[in-house]
C-alpha cells in the first residue's frame, strides 16, 4: 500500500484534536500540503507562541500571556465583584459584551456527579480563598444554564452563605429573537421572575 | 425511516460536532434510546430546553434502519422538575438516580413498569420532606433492582439456606449477593447488620411509595441500609456509582451550614474540610 510518511504522521495528529476523525485530518492535511509555504510557516509558528506564550492566571485561572492576567490587574476594575465562569473561554464572551468591569474566576469545569467531577475538581478552593482574603461585595455565578451548571451554582451558593456577601445568578429567559410559543415551563418561569419595569 | 412517540425521561447529553447533542433516553416503551437532537447546542434551539437531564418528555423520534441511533423530530416537556433543579439536595439524589438507571439499564428489554416507577421517583423527589430522602432512595434502589432480576436474597444465607432468626448474628455481603449466617460469613466476610435492617429492605421493596414520607427509620438501620448503594449495587453492576460520593458532600455542606447556623452569629463562615484542609 503506497503511504507518504510525513502526510500520516500529520493525520494521526491532527486527529487527536477534539472533534477531528481521521477524514477530516486528511482533509486538512492535503489542504496544508496544497497550500503555501507561507501559510504553513505562519500556522507553525501561531502554534508555537501558543505553546509558549499562553498560561493560567494564577489568580482567576483565566488564560494569559501575562500571570496576574491584564484583567487582574487592571486598576481601574471594580475588585469587589467577581464573575465566576466555567471556562476560560466564557470570559471572552462576557469581555466582548464591554459591560461587565469587575474580576472573573475561572472554576475549570462544572460539578457532573455522573462524569465523576466533584466539587472538589474545580477550581472551588481558589474562589473561597479570594473572597476570604479580598473585599467580595457580590459573586455573580455565570455558570452553564443546564443541569450542571445548576447543581455548580446551587452549591457555590450554599457555601458563600453566611459570609456577608451577595450571591447572584445570571438572569435565565427568553433568548433575543426567540418565539414565545416555542418557551418551555422553565425558560418562561425564569424570564417571568426577572421581569423588570418599562 | 420509522416515526414514532414515546414518554421518556432524558438520562444524559453529550455533545455531537458544533450544533448537535446525543441524548440518551429511557423510555416508556422502547427501554434505554439514543438519540441525536439537531441543533439542540444552539442557544435559540426548540429542542434545548427539552434535553436537559432529569426532564420528562414526550419524544417524537425517526428510527433509522442502518444506525443505532435515532433523530429527534419533535420534542415536548411535561415536567422539568425544577424542584429537584432548585434544591441542590435533590439535584444530587437526582443525579444518583439517573445514574443508577444508565448503569443497570441495558438496551431495550426494559419493562414499562420500570419506567413507571422512575418517573413516580422523580415527582416524590421533587417533594418528599427532606429528611425522607435516603429512605425513598433506599426504596428505589431495591425496587429496581427487584425488576431488573438483581433482588438481593433475604429469605436465607446466600451459602447454606439457612433461616434468619431473630436474635441470630446476621451479615449482608455485597458480592455475595445478600444475607450470610455467622458461619458461612467467617469464610466470605460480610458486614455485620441487624435483623431489623433485613426487615427493613424486605418491606422497602413492597411499601407503598406514598407512604415513605411518613416512616421513621432509627439512625442504626439508616447507615446499615447504605451497603446498598456502597456496597451491593457496585458489585451487581460491576462498577461504582460515581454520584453517590456527591450525595454525602452535600449531607457534609448542609450539616455544616446547619450547624454553622445554630452555634454562632450569622455571618460565621462554613468551615468545608476539604477546602479547609489545603
Amino acid at each position: 500500500m503506497y503511504t507518504v510518511k510525513s502526510i500520516n504522521k500529520l493525520v494521526k495528529e491532527f486527529s487527536n484534536l477534539p472533534g477531528i476523525g481521521e477524514k477530516s485530518a486528511q482533509r486538512l492535511v492535503f489542504f496544508i500540503s496544497r497550500t503555501s509555504k507561507e501559510y504553513g510557516k505562519r500556522l507553525i509558528e501561531a502554534i508555537r507562541e501558543v505553546m509558549e506564550k499562553v498560561k493560567y492566571c494564577s489568580v482567576c485561572g483565566s488564560v494569559t500571556e501575562s500571570d496576574p492576567c491584564p484583567i487582574c490587574q487592571d486598576r481601574t476594575r471594580d475588585k469587589s465583584i467577581i464573575c465566576v465562569v466555567e471556562e476560560p473561554w466564557d470570559v471572552f464572551v462576557f469581555e466582548k459584551t464591554g459591560k461587565f468591569r469587575g474580576l472573573y474566576h475561572v472554576l475549570g469545569g462544572a460539578i457532573s456527579p455522573t462524569k465523576g467531577m466533584n466539587p472538589q475538581d474545580i477550581n472551588i478552593g481558589g474562589l473561597l480563598k479570594r473572597v476570604k482574603t479580598h473585599k467580595i461585595r457580590e459573586v455573580i455565578l455565570a455558570t452553564d444554564p443546564n443541569t450542571d451548571g445548576q447543581a455548580t451554582a446551587l452549591y457555590i451558593a450554599k457555601l458563600l452563605k453566611g459570609r456577608g456577601i451577595s450571591v447572584t445568578r445570571l438572569g435565565m429567559g427568553l433568548p433575543v429573537g426567540g418565539d414565545l410559543e416555542f418557551a418551555d415551563e422553565d425558560t418562561l418561569s425564569h424570564a417571568l421572575e426577572g421581569r423588570r419595569a418599562m | 425511516m420509522k416515526l414514532y412517540k414515546t414518554d421518556a425521561i432524558v438520562l444524559s447529553d453529550s455533545d455531537l460536532g458544533d450544533q448537535d447533542k446525543i441524548i440518551t433516553l429511557l423510555s416508556h416503551r422502547y427501554g434505554k434510546i439514543r438519540a441525536v437532537a439537531k441543533g439542540a447546542r444552539r442557544l435559540k434551539s426548540r429542542f434545548a430546553p427539552a434535553m436537559q437531564m432529569l426532564s420528562y418528555v414526550t419524544a417524537v423520534l425517526y428510527k433509522s434502519k442502518r444506525i443505532e441511533v435515532d433523530t429527534f423530530n419533535e420534542c415536548k416537556i411535561n415536567s422539568s422538575f425544577l424542584g429537584i433543579r432548585n434544591e441542590l439536595l435533590r439535584l444530587a439524589y437526582g443525579y444518583y438516580s439517573i445514574e443508577l438507571i444508565m448503569k443497570c439499564v441495558h438496551g431495550a428489554e426494559t419493562p414499562p413498569f420500570l419506567f413507571d416507577l422512575v418517573l413516580k421517583i422523580l415527582f416524590l423527589l421533587e417533594k418528599i420532606p427532606k429528611e425522607s430522602l435516603p429512605v425513598l432512595m433506599r426504596s428505589f434502589e431495591l425496587r429496581m433492582l427487584t425488576i431488573l432480576g438483581y433482588r438481593p436474597y433475604l429469605a436465607g444465607c446466600v451459602e447454606c439456606h439457612q433461616k434468619v432468626e431473630k436474635n441470630r448474628r446476621v451479615f449482608f455481603s455485597g458480592y455475595e449477593g445478600g444475607i450470610l449466617c455467622a458461619n458461612c460469613s467467617k469464610e466470605k466476610r460480610g458486614k455485620l447488620v441487624s435483623f431489623e435492617t433485613i426487615q427493613w429492605m424486605k418491606f422497602l421493596r413492597t411499601v407503598s411509595l406514598d407512604k415513605l414520607a411518613n416512616l421513621k427509620l432509627s439512625h442504626r438501620v439508616s447507615e446499615e441500609l447504605k451497603i446498598i448503594p456502597k456496597s451491593y449495587i457496585p458489585h451487581r453492576v460491576g462498577e461504582e456509582v460515581l454520584s453517590y460520593t456527591f450525595i454525602e458532600t452535600v449531607q457534609a455542606l448542609e450539616t455544616e451550614v446547619e450547624t454553622a447556623k445554630k452555634t454562632s452569629s450569622p455571618s460565621t463562615e462554613t468551615r468545608v474540610s476539604w477546602i479547609d484542609q489545603e
